[in-house]
């Protein structure tokens, strides 16, 4: 369920789909598997840590968590499997690295920050800030949007529904 | 960068922030208070639970007397919800980050302290400055109507010849409903590290289990299966208190009518930070025990179905590390720890 | 004892809902709820219990029960709104909606997804309000006969679902499921009070709230996929279709092929709603993947690519769920959902006792709040149909306002939840791994799929377990689970009967068999 517009044009075609729809490259499925592979083990170990005075025992809290993993570590191998087979013809195409690693490090940002700042402050920054990294060059439309919405949003929150946003160093 | 390595850059640094995140930034994105006179700015009732349960029912039923009735001239009561952990994230907000405060208050229970045991938390209860205990709600133990349990002493009997025989629904497991069933099994001289006890979340499943023939004996607070014992459905085989309950014009048994001297009340108190100087301590002893007396709460606890169960200072405080201790160690009898 | 009367009950009750005041309240519930299903983290259940405060005021608490109902079924609707739209639903309930929904509005065909929507949720509330009116009494014990073993076949049942949901590779859908059933793994094990991975914090204590899940993989994953496609991908309003035509938004064969999934949705979504198996989401996954299985049996493979049968049967089935849920609530006062437990408490603490009595004892709330049921359905319809013109424009806002707009309403989602921005950083984690599944193409559902049932299902396994002191024979010597576990496997393997026959009778299949890690 790939949302990338590529995939919804691709006709119901009798070709594998591991050819055509798969956009990582080759080597990312299988770093990508090997990731799988190495979480999956750990948590199978981490089963045993779980306090359990039955055990494995069925009805005890260790049961379903080893079912789980070693199912993950099982179709880890196989995807693995899938993508060492795989021949490379996967499509190169410009994506870039920037924008998501910059929208996740205003998300870091926006949470370190939102108490301190006050919700109003904070949200407003991250509306713009993310505006922009997402490709928007109209500063002043930008700046009005952001303070409309979030001033809008606190008072919608913290006086109707009265959950407690925060007030920040704006002191609401 | 190229593209494997900045995946695996990626991946590292969102392991990291789970597994490091959790503690290490807690106090960044929490923030805290200052300290000062009570009152000298508004103050806030922290909810260590969501919006919607007992807690926070208490605790905007508490707001709106204040408020009502103006009793802090015009500073403000706010709710704040601090979910987490049974309670546990809200107590150890309110321990390390508001000391000394006395304008941020928490509501708290027999709920909090069982759930801090379960968790074997290094915080208790008694690490705050417990103001008042407020109310309390009677616990009910309830068979389904055609069960051949007619008493209590039949259920006792039944636990004594057979534990595995007997299972019991009830909340979450170490909670005030699961405590029940163990004082009353302690009580009754038998081993409470057999109790067959299936926790239920809420949303009427453990009404249904009941209902369903699923569980052998229902325990939950009396306002829960209220409809289901008028209807006809269940039957009550005892409340907790001490005090007998009388529910449609008939007065239901307790645990001590019974015959077996066992006692649960989930109470529910509200209590300040640590270390609040002792005169800011009573002015807040003075501020609650105005709303208890006011004829507001008094129909808010007759609404909910809650008894009067005020006490303050220092009798709030031996009750509550009496509580404590209590619960510890049936939940150690109970094998859940 | 049910006859002319109801007739007569009903008819005063509609005497009692068209006074001005109590319309007043069911218009305000219906935009509320509707405002709440689109905002991510704030169902009707918070919603209701913030109110709860509000409503003591209220002399008549009819007006206040008018105002929930609105509420919650209004949440049922909105949900569907935004999942179609921009792929990011804001309850579990509109997760199924948004897989085929949002590839209609790639498509051009936001128009059409968002009436199918509207007009089944009518008619699913409609015939499941008429139900509620007439078989509210029989059906009504029907969740007090629901023991630990039967809903583990329910959840197996349900997790049947996930054939439809894994997309192209067996391999990758099941190990979505996978991380989706570990995720609901995490935190403390309610029946033995164990704490599971939490990598000894607290925060973990409770386990991830599947609002931070949904969130993360949709609004916060779909974000970052955006954000890394910008330079390839030139902006482009999505171009819609001629809007009205004379068949209103849907033309003469997306009427036809949306009618059966309403009234399939609306039978699916009404019963499972009368049982306390957790709301909503059991239907609507239930119902997409029948309707996939129907359109492949007419040979019409559109599912994956905007299929609105995918769209239709889905959101008559979570509106139908909710005249389900007040089935055993008012009759037997048995919360089956988190929102029926809130409106439960309500109920309390007006005085009035939902119960076998109820109808005699509160005739006329009861026949007004059914009454409004109609009402409220009837304005939503009305509301929408219009609406939808307006909602579509959401998709000219130019891209960057779009996406930011979804990053600020997705943070103030999860910091609802807890008051802390801990849940952010939660939710932005969950949103990176979201990315890279839409790298590498792994299917989203399964994940939910897995975090909604995984937990009911361990749990009702383990009670059942508990309770026969493990015996693990009562799992098939009980009746009614006997027969829910033998449809399973029927729904599990009558879909390649013909193909097992075919290759027992040494013919070659007309289509592929399903192989390992090939498209199904």
């Amino acid at each position: 369920m790939s949302t990338s517009e590529e995939s919804v044009n691709t006709p119901a075609e009798t070709v594998k789909a591991s050819e055509v729809e798969v956009e990582a490259s080759r080597l990312v499925r299988i770093i990508a598997a090997l990731v799988l592979i190495v979480l999956s083990t750990t948590f199978l170990i981490g089963v045993f840590d779980i306090r359990s005075p039955k055990g494995l025992d069925p009805a005890g809290p260790r049961f379903f968590p080893l079912l789980v993993t070693v199912a993950w570590l099982v179709l880890s191998i196989a995807y693995l499997v899938e993508g060492l087979r795989a021949p490379r013809t996967a499509r190169e195409s410009g994506r870039t690295w920037f924008e998501p690693v910059a929208v996740s490090a205003l998300l870091v940002l926006y949470a370190l920050l939102v108490v301190p700042l006050g919700y109003v402050i904070a949200t407003a920054l991250l509306f713009f800030a993310a505006a922009r990294v997402l490709g928007s060059r109209q500063v002043v439309r930008d700046a009005i949007v952001a303070v409309v919405l979030t001033v809008v949003v606190y008072i919608a929150f913290t006086q109707f529904l009265d959950i407690s946003l925060p007030g920040g160093v704006l002191g609401l | 960068m190229s593209r494997p390595r900045t995946v695996l850059v990626a991946a590292g640094l969102a392991v990291s922030l789970l597994v490091s995140g959790c503690s290490a930034l807690e106090k960044t994105l929490d923030g805290g208070s200052v300290a000062g006179d009570f009152p000298s700015r508004n103050v806030e009732i922290m909810v260590p639970a969501a919006p919607g349960g007992g807690w926070d029912l208490t605790a905007r039923q508490f707001q709106h007397v204040v408020q009502e009735k103006k009793l802090l001239g015009e500073r403000a009561v706010s709710v704040v919800n601090v979910t987490g952990a049974g309670g546990a994230v809200g107590i150890s907000k309110l321990v390390t980050k508001n000391r000394k405060d006395p304008h941020t208050l928490m509501i708290t229970g027999l709920v909090m302290v069982g759930a801090l045991t379960l968790n074997q938390s290094q915080i208790t209860v008694s690490d705050t400055t417990p103001i008042a205990t407020l109310t309390a709600e009677q616990e009910v133990l309830v068979v389904k109507s055609d069960s051949p349990l007619k008493s209590l002493k039949d259920l006792v009997e039944l636990y004594e010849a057979d534990p595995s025989k007997v299972s019991w629904g009830g909340g979450t497991i170490g909670g005030t409903d699961h405590i029940t069933a163990g004082t009353l099994v302690k009580a009754a001289g038998a081993d409470p590290s057999k109790v067959k006890y299936i926790s239920y979340s809420g949303g009427g499943e453990a009404t249904a289990a009941i209902l369903s023939g699923d569980v052998t004996v229902g325990i939950s607070g009396l306002s829960e299966f209220e409809e289901q014992i008028t209807a006809g459905k269940m039957r009550v085989l005892a409340t907790s208190g001490t005090e007998p309950v009388t529910l449609n014009g008939k007065q239901l048994p307790t645990m001590k009518s019974e015959g077996y001297d066992a006692e649960v009340q989930n109470w529910r108190a509200i209590v300040a930070p640590p270390d609040v100087p002792a005169a800011d301590r009573q002015r807040l002893i003075d501020f609650v025990t105005k709303v208890n007396q006011s004829p507001e709460w008094a129909e808010i606890r007759k609404k909910n179905g809650w008894t009067d169960f005020f006490k303050t200072g220092d009798d709030a405080t031996r009750f509550i590390a009496e509580e404590t201790t209590r619960v510890q160690a049936l939940e150690k009898e109970l094998r859940i720890l | 004892m049910i006859g002319l009367s109801v007739f007569g009950d009903l008819l005063h009750g509609f005497g009692t809902v068209l006074d001005p005041m109590n319309l007043l309240w069911a218009i305000l519930g219906v935009t509320l709820g509707m405002l709440v299903g689109i905002l991510p983290g704030i169902g009707p259940a918070l919603t209701i219990a913030l109110l709860l405060p509000i409503t003591f005021n209220f002399s008549d608490p009819i007006g206040a029960f008018i105002l929930f109902a609105g509420i919650y079924y209004g949440a049922m609707y909105g949900g569907s709104t935004t999942s179609i739209l921009i792929n990011t639903p804001g309850e579990s309930a509109s997760v199924a909606t948004a897989i085929e929904g949002h590839k209609m509005a790639l498509k051009g065909r936001a128009r059409a997804a968002l009436a199918t929507a509207a007009i089944g949720s009518f008619v699913a509330g409609t015939i499941s309000t008429v139900l509620l009116t007439f078989v509210a009494k029989p059906i009504g014990s029907l969740a007090s006969h629901f023991q630990a073993t039967d809903y583990f076949a329910i959840t197996l049942l349900a997790m049947v679902a996930v054939t439809a949901l894994v997309g192209h590779s067996l391999v990758r859908g099941l190990l979505s499921l996978v991380v989706g059933l570990f995720i609901g793994l995490i935190g403390l094990d309610s029946l033995s009070g164990a704490p599971r991975y939490t990598f000894g914090t607290l925060r973990l204590l409770d386990g991830i709230d599947v609002v931070i899940v949904i969130v993360g993989l949709f609004a916060i994953g779909e974000t970052l996929h955006v954000a890394s496609k910008l330079r390839s991908t030139p902006e482009r309003p999505a171009v819609l279709e001629k809007g009205r035509l004379r068949t209103g938004y849907l033309n003469k064969s997306d009427w036809g092929r949306s009618w059966k999934p309403w009234l399939r949705g609306t039978a699916l979504g009404f019963p499972f709603g009368a049982i306390p198996s957790g709301g909503a989401e059991v239907p609507t996954f239930l119902s997409y993947s029948i309707e996939r299985r129907q359109a492949r049996k007419k040979g019409r493979d559109e599912f994956g690519d905007g299929a609105i049968e995918g769209v239709a049967g889905p959101e008559a089935a979570n509106n139908a769920s909710f005249s389900g849920v007040l089935v055993p609530l008012l009759t037997l006062g048995l919360p089956t959902s988190a929102t029926a437990a809130v409106m439960l408490a309500a109920f309390q603490i007006f005085n009035v006792q939902p119960g076998p009595q109820l109808f005699e004892d509160q005739s006329t709330l009861v026949w007004t709040l059914i009454a409004s049921l109609y009402i409220g359905n009837l304005i939503l319809l009305i509301m929408n149909l219009p609406l939808i013109q307006i909602w579509v424009q959401v998709l000219k806002v130019p891209r960057p306002l779009l996406y930011a707009g979804i990053l600020v309403f997705a943070c103030l989602g999860v910091y609802s939840l807890s008051g802390s921005g801990y849940e952010v950083l939660m939710a932005l984690v969950i949103g990176v791994a979201g990315f890279f599944m839409r790298k590498l193409d792994f299917p989203i559902a399964p994940v939910i799929l897995g975090v909604i049932l995984g937990p009911t299902m361990e749990e009702q396994f383990r009670r059942a377990l508990v309770i026969s002191n493990g015996d693990a024979s009562v799992f098939v010597t009980r009746p009614l689970s006997a027969v829910i576990i033998v449809l399973t496997v029927l729904a599990l393997f009558v879909p390649y009967l013909p193909r097992i026959v075919a290759r027992i009778r040494g013919t070659r299949p007309t289509r592929d068999r399903l192989t390992f890690g090939e498209d199904d």
